[in-house]
């Protein structure tokens, strides 16, 4: 899986200027994502887009009934000692939830991110 | 006589934890994979000859030496003892060295007493279940072999040439002593062009780095390991906490190479356990970064191995037994079915033996422990971890959780599972269909905590960022403002209505957060927190074994929600259609507020909750399927119902002019129409 670092080497774009891969990172995102919901069902995309519409009642049920302990995970912590730090107070759990309703719905995502990047990658390179 | 005290550590004790000790079990399993493939090659070559290819018949020693087959049913058989000219002919084809020393004749008599001489029960009882007399045969072979390794009283230590290459490695004193003549020079420092000399004529050229690459001033051997390819073609690698086989090698680019920045720029091409082939490129001290402790263990493990290999290969006896290893491990791969599997079990197990008595024996001689190390990882560790379940943890086939049967490999060394379905079914698939759900051991939980928090410092203020409100608001105010913005504008077009613009923007800002959630759930399990361990924790796997709904179904008919719902809050909020573009809901942050809505207008997953009232509070312009729409259904089923609406409502509604119907009046509709509406969603 990707950072933002292994984004720009997979795209070629390591020599552009960070404003322009940023919005090259920007849009590779959206080309994943876009490529990743289009393989859903219309009863996933709901329930993923009202995780990260922060409906806590949604969240809640959820992670009740996937991830009962999900307080006790090291990556619900972690989320959640960066509260106080993150200028737009999110919600810990709907960032957790949306994290693990990935893991749960996508464990094998990395040929629909290989592929929209190399989509994209071509895209880019047809630009320039 | 050495004896194998109950008291006295396994080999793999006294020397520590090897390798294959630390390595988890898919690695294990990649690392008998590669090696099988070796062992495949080498063994067509190093095999060796059978009796009838030795000319027993025509053997010009005494009947007194001829190998005779090993008793059936004892619990421990006595070796035979005795040099003879067979094994020496064996050691002869086998040994790569033709000056290697040879050991002068003794009878059987003299050598009684001397070395270890039990073939543990194991080996004698296997060979007792094979009846066949070329399984015999080669036993006996084994046996000679043996024997004649035995007969040799010299401890196998580390040979000159290791010495001459000065290994950084302490070697123990003894060993050291025993093994260099008291005249000898003090080692001398060799260049990096000498070893590499050297190394070519053991391993062959390496193609990785060219003799002309190598700056002018020279290396030492400390040099050349920090420098040379950490990995070869199938090598096992890391990165990121996972596991990978190195396919074409994890080398210093030849470009940074000659710029002298050998420790800035690596790349590297694995294939995963998925079969996947990826290319990596890393900043090498943000790879020290990433996984410093690795990259010390990899280089030493390098180090041991390639020293390991160097003094087996310059050892008659220790080759010989790489090869009885060699040949064990090339035997798994004809177990290409069960009943396959079972016919060779006893002589696989009778080798097996043999090979540990010998390692036993040489390692209680002073044999360098590297070398020993060496053999041990090559054959005994795949073969042993052959048929054993290759990676823990739940596997999935379609989606659906099964049971692992039994592995086989096919001749072209694919591997094939025999799975269980949930239907009590058995089906054979190949390994890149089935998927497994790792489960962490705690170390490497513990590992990863250090990994996770590195993932939160790095990546985890853009996944925020893409999750929250405000980075959406500005785009939003951009659009608003009549600016275009590559990502909320992405596949809106000039055709699309308003309404289809505003949907594809929302769409496209699921997407941007689905994708961030995408790769960050990617990374998050890559460094080894996954749901599994969460739910590991609250001990309620069963919850999750139980669930039918687990993974492509987790939405399933329980969560049916209406797909439009979410969307219609918002827009029903904002007065969508009817107050005109500059009344979307463009800041994002009020949009999720907007989406969000009140506590008792949110849904549970169970229940689907009547619309929310503001959506029946018409705004000037509004259309019949934006009411729909934000009402939750399908904008075509307006035309399904727009008649009855009229007939029923005629306060609500009135006949266009083009025939279709519409609403007549601004603010609340009545509590009828209400009704209606939400009894057809």
């Amino acid at each position: 899986m990707y950072g933002r670092d292994q984004i720009i080497s997979k795209l070629g774009i390591q020599d552009w200027d960070e404003t322009r891969q940023n919005e090259a990172v920007e849009m590779a995102t959206l080309r994943i994502g876009d490529a990743f919901i289009q393989g859903l069902t219309d009863a996933q995309l709901n329930e993923y887009e009202a995780i990260v519409n922060d409906h806590t009642d949604v969240i809640d049920a959820w992670l009740a009934q996937h991830v009962p302990d999900y307080k006790e995970s090291p990556v619900y912590q972690e989320f959640e000692a960066g509260y106080h730090d993150d200028p737009e107070k999110n919600n810990p759990a709907k960032l957790f939830a949306s994290i693990a309703w990935m893991q749960l719905n996508a464990p094998n995502a990395q040929p629909v991110i290989d592929a929209a990047l190399a989509e994209y990658k071509q895209e880019l390179e047809a630009e320039n | 006589m050495v004896e194998r005290s109950s008291e006295s550590p396994r080999p793999a004790e006294t020397t520590g934890a090897s390798v294959g000790d630390r390595l988890p079990p898919e690695q294990q399993q990649r690392a008998y994979e590669v090696a099988q493939q070796v062992a495949e090659t080498r063994a067509a070559t190093l095999t060796l000859p059978s009796p009838e290819e030795m000319d027993l018949e025509h053997s010009l020693l005494p009947s007194s030496v001829r190998v005779e087959s090993a008793p059936s049913t004892a619990e421990q058989v006595p070796v035979h003892r005795g040099t003879t000219a067979l094994a020496e002919k064996a050691l002869e084809q086998s040994a790569p060295e033709p000056e290697r020393p040879r050991q002068p004749r003794r009878s059987r008599g003299q050598n009684s007493g001397q070395h270890a001489g039990t073939i543990h029960a194991s080996g004698s009882q296997a060979h007792s279940q094979g009846s066949s007399a070329r399984h015999n045969r080669r036993l006996d072979q084994q046996i000679q072999k043996l024997e004649n390794l035995l007969d040799s009283t010299e401890p196998a230590a580390a040979p000159a040439p290791v010495a001459e290459v000065e290994l950084p490695a302490p070697q123990p004193a003894a060993e050291t002593a025993e093994a260099a003549p008291a005249d000898a020079e003090p080692a001398k420092k060799q260049s990096y062009k000498e070893f590499e000399k050297q190394q070519q004529e053991v391993w062959g050229a390496n193609d990785d780095i060219k003799p002309e690459d190598i700056p002018e001033n020279e290396m030492t051997w400390d040099e050349y390991l920090k420098h040379r390819p950490a990995a070869e073609d199938g090598d096992i690698m890391h990165h990121n906490g996972r596991a990978y086989e190195a396919k074409t090698g994890y080398q210093v680019s030849q470009e940074a190479y000659k710029n002298h920045m050998y420790d800035k720029v690596q790349s590297f091409e694995y294939r995963t356990d998925q079969n996947e082939t990826h290319t990596l490129e890393a900043a090498h001290d943000e790879a020290l970064k990433d996984n410093q402790e690795f990259d010390k263990e990899a280089s030493e493990t390098v180090r041991r191995i390639t020293e390991g290999e160097f003094i087996v290969n310059k050892d008659p006896k220790l080759s010989t037994i790489l090869e009885l290893g060699e040949e064990l491990v090339a035997m798994q791969s004809k177990k290409t079915s069960r009943s396959k599997a079972e016919k060779l079990a006893p002589e696989m197990a009778a080798k097996e033996s043999i090979i540990k008595d010998l390692l036993e024996l040489q390692e209680s001689k002073g044999a360098d422990p590297r070398a020993l190390e060496y053999i041990r990882n090559k054959v005994l560790r795949p073969y042993e971890n052959y048929g054993q379940k290759p990676i823990e943890g739940k596997a999935t086939f379609n989606g659906k959780e099964v049971k692992i049967l039994d592995l086989t490999e096919t001749p072209r060394g694919g591997k094939v599972y025999d799975i269980e379905l949930e239907d009590g079914s058995t089906e054979s698939v190949f390994s890149h269909q089935v998927e497994f759900q790792r489960e962490y051991p705690q170390a490497e939980k513990l590992k990863g905590l250090d990994r996770l928090k590195a993932w939160f410092k790095k990546e985890a203020k853009s996944f925020r960022e893409f999750g929250g409100a405000a980075y959406f608001a500005g785009k939003w105010e951009r659009v608003r403002q009549g600016f275009k913005d590559k990502v909320l504008d992405y596949g809106v077009t000039e055709e699309m209505s308003d309404t289809e613009k505003e949907k594809k923007r929302r769409r496209n800002r699921v997407a941007v957060i689905a994708g961030a959630s995408l790769l960050a759930a990617g990374a998050v399990t890559a460094i080894g927190f996954g749901i599994a361990g969460a739910i590991e924790n609250s001990g309620a796997q069963e919850t999750l074994a139980n669930n039918p709904d687990l993974g492509a179904g987790a939405a399933g008919s329980e969560h049916d929600l209406n797909k439009e719902y979410w969307a219609t809050q918002a827009g029903a909020a904002a007065g969508a259609e009817a107050g005109g573009a500059d009344q979307l809901p463009l800041d994002g942050t009020n949009y999720d507020a907007m989406d969000t809505g009140t506590p008792d207008q949110q849904v549970s997953p169970d229940v689907l909750p009547p619309i929310p009232a503001e959506v029946f509070n018409i705004a000037s312009g509004q259309g019949g399927e934006e009411l729909f729409r934000n009402a939750g259904i399908d904008p075509s089923q307006w035309y399904a119902y727009e008649d009855t609406l009229l007939a029923q409502f005629p306060t609500d509604f009135y006949r266009m002019e083009g025939g279709h119907v519409g609403l007549a009046h601004t603010g609340m509709l009545s509590q009828g129409a209400q009704d209606f509406i939400n009894s057809i969603r």
